[in-house]
């Protein structure tokens, strides 16, 4: 990454607001997809989180604010819509967890997209099996952790690249002011 | 498109995730009870609270000798031919077993309450 938005110009611009409530909804969409086309490996809990991409889109192309805003916007809605209170606790536990590990390592700078992805498909999960072992008062479902955390490794990579992907061929919002 | 440092993130991460799950099960709380089968069928379920000793034996005449002391179970005697049942370690923890397969003799510990449910999804 060479010089990412941030610090770039001015992100209050309509454009970048406008980008926002689009990606808000394409990742409602990819909430939806999931719901109606289950990426269900054979293990519970092992999914693809294609909305994740869009939060990762959303934070190297505007920034960590606005991905927390179309998450909480995109877990909130897709939740009502979808899954229930339940649902929602999982979902906020996991998004939030990984959100915020995301936002730290991309300021590291070590990493690119893809690492970043990585570590946030982990997060995601164990925030989800932290939710589920208070829910359940059972420590124990941390056996199941390291499934968890090998399918978090292999979906944050398949995201990361096509994030990659994406961002490349995204027109800079900034360069057009 | 991928750093070498994300690589090492990876494999640190699931590192982390394979020592954090085998750290906690030594957490693991102990199971409460010994399900003994014997020839496919269910032959007890004996609390691990208390220390006995159970003979049993098969429709076919072989017999093993449980006991369950100090929580743990093993099988102290037996008349089959390997003997990999009585060399077996002694079994507590919920979802252990001991098999002795020429008695066809399964014990397994029993938690007093269910692993996973489905609310996680």
């Amino acid at each position: 990454m060479t010089q990412s938005p941030d610090r770039a110009g001015p992100l209050n611009s309509a454009k970048s607001i406008a980008a926002a409530g689009l990606m808000a909804s394409v990742a409602l969409i990819f909430s939806y997809i999931e719901v109606l086309i289950p990426f269900n490996f054979g293990v519970p809990g092992v999914k693809l989180g294609i909305a994740n991409l869009v939060i990762i889109v959303a934070l190297y192309y505007l920034n960590g604010k606005y991905a927390l805003v179309i998450n909480a916007v995109r877990i909130f809605i897709a939740g009502f819509l979808f899954s229930g209170v339940f649902g929602i606790i999982y979902s906020l536990a996991g998004g939030m967890l990984s959100l915020a590990v995301m936002v730290l390592l991309k300021r590291t700078d070590l990493f690119s997209a893809t690492g970043v992805s990585i570590a946030g498909g982990v997060m995601h999960n164990l925030g989800q099996i932290i939710v589920a072992s208070i829910l359940v008062g059972n420590i124990r479902v941390f056996a199941y952790f390291p499934v968890l955390v090998i399918s978090g490794v292999v979906s944050g990579f398949l995201i990361g690249i096509l994030s990659f992907l994406i961002l490349r061929r995204l027109p800079r919002i900034n360069a057009a002011q | 498109m991928i750093k070498k440092a994300d690589l090492i993130l990876a494999a640190a991460l699931i590192i982390a995730g394979l020592a954090a799950s085998y750290l906690l099960s030594f957490g693991d709380d102990p199971g409460k009870e010994l399900v003994i089968t014997s020839h496919g069928e269910l032959f007890g379920t004996y609390s691990l609270l208390e220390d006995r000793t159970i003979r049993v034996e098969g429709d076919d005449g072989h017999f093993n000798s449980v006991s369950i002391r100090d929580g743990s179970a093993y099988v102290e005697d037996s008349d089959c031919t390997g003997q990999d049942c009585v060399h077996s370690h002694e079994i507590s923890v919920s979802g252990e077993t001991i098999v002795c397969l020429p008695n066809k003799l399964v014990l397994e510990i029993n938690g007093g309450e269910k692993e996973y449910d489905s609310i996680s999804r």
